[in-house]
C-alpha cells in the first residue's frame, strides 16, 4: 500500500555549501522520487510523500550536500592519483 | 595536510562507515563527519587519519605514493588471454526447469561443434601467447562429446606449459569414456547441487530414478577423486529455497566445504519463471540470515564451510589479491583475459552474454572462430567496465571492493546508464557489503573464528576493522 503521508518542510544550508546545492538536488530527487524537492536561496524545501521521516530525509539531503563538495574539492586529486598510476 | 577523499555510508545499525579510494576504511561518528565536510577536523581527527594513511603532504610525497600504490593493487589489470569457456555442445540429457540457456534435447542435432567450429577453435586456443591455460567445459552437457573434450585437451597439453580443465558436467551419466576424461589430475569437476535430495529432485531430477543416478555418480566421484577436485554450486530458487542446514550437510557430506549461492539466473530463459515481488530484497534477506546461519554452524561443528561469494568480498575489503574474479573486479574489460565460445563458434564476452543472446534479447555475439574477436563491439562494451567516475559509485564507501556488471544490465534494464542504486547489481553488492561490514566489526568469538577461517588469517585482530572514536 503506498504511504500517502505528507510533510513540507526546510533544509538550511550553511553558505559555505551553497555552491553544491544544485548538484545535491539532482542526486536527492533521484534517491527519493517520491518527494519534491526546490531550491528557495540558501536552503532546500522538502515536500515529502514517500513515507520517509522528516529526520531522514533531512540527513540524507545534507548528506548529499556533504558528498558534491567532497567530490568537487578532491577532484583534482583524484585527477592527478589516476595520471600518475596509468602514465606510460 | 591534504586528506584523500573519504566516501562515507551509514550502516543498518546506524553506524557511519568511512572508505577511501584505495579501499582503506574505518568507522566514525556523525560528529567526525560534520567536521570532515566543513574543515573543521580535529587534531585528533588528523592524526588518525594520518596514522590511517589517509592524507598527505605533498603530490608524491611518501603517504601519496604509497596511497598510489595501494589504489593500483586494487585495480583489475588486463592479463594475456588464459581462460576460455567452452562450449561443445548445446544438447543435454536433463531438462531443468530454471535451466539458462535454452538446452537442446539429448538427441537434437546441428547443437555440436562441426569439424570446422573445432579447427577454429583450436586455431584460436594456438594462438595464445600462453603460458597457462584454463579451460572450462560448459553446456548443454560436455560429456555428451567427450571426444571433443579429449581433442582440446590434447591439443591444450601440447600447446602450453600449463594446462588446467573443469567439466561443467551435471554427472548424470557416465559412462567409462567419460571416466577417463576426468580421472587426469589437471582435471576437476563442477557440478550442481541444489541442497538436498529433495529440492535436487524437484529442480533438476524430476525423477526417482534420475536422481539416484546423479547420487550415485556424485558418491563415486567423492570416493575415487582427492579433495579439492569436485566443487558444487547450488541454484536456489527464493521462492522456494532449500533447507539451508540440509544444504550444508549434503555439502559437507560429499566434501565441500565451499558453497557458491546463486540466485535464479536472469539472463538467459528462467527470466521468466514468477520468483514473486521483491525478489531482491527477499534473496538479500535469504543471503544475510544463510552468513549468519554458517558462522552458528561453524562454530558449533569446529568445521569452517563458506559462502564463496561472501567470501570473495570480505578478501576484497580486506587483501589485495582478490583482483581477478569474473563476477567482482574494477575494471571489468570484456574479452582481455577470458571469452566464452559457444557451440556454434560465436565469441561471447561472457557467459551471461551468451544467454542473453541466445534468448533473443541482444547479440553480445563479439565475432567467431573463423573472423577472430570484433574488437569495436568488445570497445562499446569496455566503455561502462568500471566504476570509478560512476555518478553515484564515487560517492559509495563501497566503490573500491565492488564491480560493475553490464551485461546484467542490459539483461534486466535493456540499457546500461541506470541509476546505480536502481539496478540489480548494486541493490544485492550494497546488501553483500553492508553485512560484510556488519560482520567485520561483530566482536563475538564465532563470527571472528569464521572471518580468520574465510579469510585465511591465524586469527582475528580488532585493527583490521578500526574505529575513530
Amino acid at each position: 500500500m503506498t504511504d500517502t503521508t505528507e510533510s513540507d518542510f526546510v533544509v538550511d544550508i550553511p553558505p559555505r555549501f551553497h555552491e553544491y546545492l544544485d548538484a545535491a538536488l539532482l542526486r536527492v530527487q533521484v534517491i527519493h522520487p517520491g518527494c519534491q524537492f526546490s531550491r528557495s536561496g540558501c536552503a532546500i524545501s522538502v515536500r515529502a510523500r514517500d513515507g520517509h521521516s522528516e529526520a531522514q530525509i533531512r540527513k540524507t539531503v545534507l548528506h548529499a550536500v556533504y558528498r558534491e563538495k567532497i567530490y568537487a574539492e578532491t577532484l583534482g586529486m583524484r585527477q592527478a592519483l589516476v595520471a600518475a598510476v596509468t602514465a606510460r | 595536510m591534504n586528506v584523500w577523499p573519504l566516501k562515507f555510508r551509514e550502516l543498518p545499525d546506524g553506524s557511519m562507515l568511512f572508505s577511501d579510494d584505495a579501499g582503506r576504511f574505518f568507522k566514525a561518528d556523525d560528529g567526525f563527519l560534520d567536521r570532515y565536510a566543513t574543515d573543521e577536523l580535529s587534531v585528533a581527527d588528523r592524526s588518525f587519519l594520518k596514522e590511517g594513511s589517509h592524507s598527505f603532504d605533498r603530490e608524491f610525497d611518501l603517504p601519496w605514493t604509497s596511497f598510489a600504490y595501494r589504489w593500483s593493487q586494487r585495480q583489475s589489470r588486463p592479463e594475456k588471454m588464459n581462460y576460455v569457456i567452452l562450449v561443445p555442445t548445446l544438447r543435454c540429457n536433463l531438462a531443468c526447469g530454471y535451466c539458462q540457456v535454452s538446452r537442446a534435447p539429448d538427441s537434437a542435432r546441428g547443437f555440436d561443434w562441426s569439424d570446422e567450429t573445432l579447427a577454429g577453435v583450436l586455431l584460436f586456443l594456438g594462438g595464445l601467447e600462453g603460458p597457462d591455460i584454463k579451460v572450462e567445459f560448459q553446456g548443454g552437457e560436455p560429456l555428451l562429446r567427450v571426444d571433443l573434450l579429449e581433442t582440446v585437451r590434447d591439443f591444450c597439453r601440447e600447446k602450453f606449459s600449463q594446462s588446467r580443465f573443469v567439466v561443467c558436467t551435471n554427472l548424470q551419466k557416465l559412462d567409462t569414456r567419460a571416466w577417463a576424461f576426468l580421472d587426469a589430475d589437471d582435471t576437476f569437476i563442477s557440478t550442481s547441487l541444489d541442497g538436498d535430495r529433495t529440492t535436487h529432485e524437484r529442480q533438476r531430477t524430476h525423477d526417482d530414478n534420475v536422481t539416484d543416478g546423479f547420487f550415485r555418480n556424485l558418491e563415486q566421484a567423492v570416493a575415487r577423486y582427492p579433495k579439492g577436485k569436485i566443487s558444487a554450486l547450488p541454484t536456489v530458487d527464493v521462492a522456494n529455497p532449500p533447507d539451508f542446514d540440509a544444504l550444508l550437510d549434503n555439502y559437507e557430506r560429499y566434501g565441500i566445504r565451499s558453497v557458491y549461492l546463486r540466485p535464479i539466473n536472469h539472463q538467459g530463459f528462467a527470466r521468466k519463471l514468477d520468483q514473486g515481488d521483491n525478489v531482491l530484497a527477499r534473496w538479500n534477506r535469504l543471503h544475510s540470515e544463510f552468513i549468519d546461519l554458517l558462522i552458528a554452524r561453524n562454530h558449533r561443528t569446529g568445521r569452517f564451510m563458506e559462502e564463496y561469494y561472501f567470501t570473495q568480498c570480505l578478501k576484497r575489503v580486506l587483501r589485495f589479491d582478490t583482483n581477478n574474479h569474473v563476477d567482482i573486479r574494477n575494471p571489468n574489460f570484456f574479452a582481455s583475459d577470458y571469452v566464452v565460445i559457444d557451440y556454434d563458434g560465436r565469441f561471447y564476452p561472457t557467459d551471461e552474454a551468451r544467454m542473453l543472446s541466445r534468448i533473443g534479447r541482444i547479440d553480445l555475439g563479439i565475432g567467431d572462430v573463423a573472423t577472430g574477436i570484433d574488437q569495436r563491439k568488445v570497445e562499446a562494451l569496455n566503455s561502462g567496465a568500471f566504476n570509478h567516475f560512476d555518478p553515484d559509485c564515487i560517492h559509495c564507501a563501497y566503490q573500491p571492493f565492488c564491480g560493475t556488471d553490464v551485461v546484467d544490465d542490459i539483461s534486466r534494464y535493456g540499457r546500461i546508464d541506470v541509476p546505480r542504486p536502481d539496478t540489480w547489481f548494486c541493490g544485492r553488492h550494497l546488501s553483500l557489503f553492508d553485512k560484510a561490514f556488519e560482520v567485520l566489526y561483530r566482536k563475538d568469538k564465532p563470527t571472528r573464528a569464521s572471518l580468520a577461517a574465510w579469510l585465511g588469517v591465524a586469527a582475528w585482530d580488532d585493527g583490521m576493522a578500526p574505529v575513530h572514536s
